[in-house]
């Protein structure tokens, strides 16, 4: 409770030194709100994300926040939330496009609000809701599923699991290439085959595709 | 349904299982939560600092070459790995001389992976 009141009335104070273009608030929400982004980062995207780039990812996120400062609106959701919401979806789209592009992408408040909520809602199907949203048969393809992708080749599994991960579903293979330290066409041959393979073992097992 | 909406599907349903449930929070709240739980140790004043000059633009973000740092070891002299390492950690462009025997050694490692490879598909 105390710990709630406290991240509220720091929201507070942030917000106006954002909204008044106090670039020294920078460093305070970094300190209160970084660690926990970064931890965020580092196990989300464990694998295709070191260090270097959880930090990274944060810097950007930090400038992506002072970008859209002027339209921070407190009451809908904390500094915190908002900052977590473009370090996540900055991750999504460096893995999909890479650095470059990534960091070219228009910055606007309102996309970290749908992404942050909406399309994460919409393709949810996740333990909670299991009993609710999946069916019996789905819940098996589900399983069946994850066991496939555990049987695959390492570096294939490496690549499906990273697509997961990024944006639209597909990591920018450029990247991956230099992750996994092969040529990104063997990452799109790997790609291909995994798929084919996933494909092939859910028709085997009964399932109809998706 | 086309081909690539059948393959979007399939990509959706593999996000699902692999991107566990609590890495996909659904609300603020959610949000909140998960970063209540997930902690994080203070950042330590370095760190602080590195983020804040690249948040500045003075130190660029996204541009690591791990393979070129390590075909730096052993190929360049002494001098020139310090060269390369001044100039990393300033964020400044290497010299010309330097970046064209980068390129030339990445050129070479990536001629050597793609024969290895080639050899392992044979």
């Amino acid at each position: 409770m105390a710990q709630n009141t406290e991240l509220k009335a720091q929201n507070v104070e942030m917000g106006m030194r954002l909204l008044q273009g106090d670039e020294s608030v920078l460093e305070d929400i970094l300190r209160a709100f970084g660690p926990p982004i970064n931890r965020f980062l580092i196990r989300k995207y464990a694998g295709f994300l070191n260090n270097a780039d959880a930090e990274d990812i944060l810097s950007r996120a930090l400038f992506n926040l002072w970008e859209v400062r002027e339209d921070y609106d407190e009451s809908k959701g904390s500094i915190r939330g908002l900052l977590f919401k473009i370090a996540d979806n900055f991750a999504k789209d460096m893995l999909k496009s890479g650095w470059r592009k990534a960091k070219n992408l228009e910055v606007n408040i309102d996309s970290y609000v749908l992404r942050g909520g909406a399309d994460i809602a919409e393709s949810y199907t996740g333990e909670r809701c299991a009993d609710v949203c999946l069916s019996e048969g789905d819940k098996k393809r589900l399983d069946d599923l994850k066991q496939i992708i555990s049987n695959l080749p390492e570096v294939q599994r490496n690549i499906i699991t990273a697509d997961a991960h990024a944006r639209d579903g597909k990591a920018d293979s450029e990247y991956l290439g230099e992750k996994l330290e092969i040529p990104s066409g063997t990452v799109r041959v790997y790609r291909n085959r995994a798929l084919r393979k996933i494909k092939e073992e859910l028709r085997r097992l009964g399932h109809r595709l998706p | 349904m086309s081909m690539e909406d059948q393959d979007q599907r399939l990509t959706d349903l593999i996000g699902e299982a692999l991107v566990p449930r609590g890495f996909r929070p659904q609300s603020d709240d959610e949000i909140e939560s998960l970063l209540d739980a997930v902690g994080g140790e203070p950042l330590s004043e370095g760190e602080i600092e590195r983020i804040l000059a690249k948040v500045r633009g003075e130190i660029p973000i996204g541009e690591r070459n791990p393979s070129s740092t390590e075909l730096i070891e052993g190929v360049f002299t002494e001098s020139e790995q310090e060269l390369v390492a001044l100039h990393r950690t300033q964020g400044q462009e290497l010299p010309p001389e330097i970046q064209k025997r980068l390129e030339e050694l990445r050129k070479k490692a990536k001629e050597e992976q793609k024969e290895k490879e080639n050899a392992q598909e044979e």
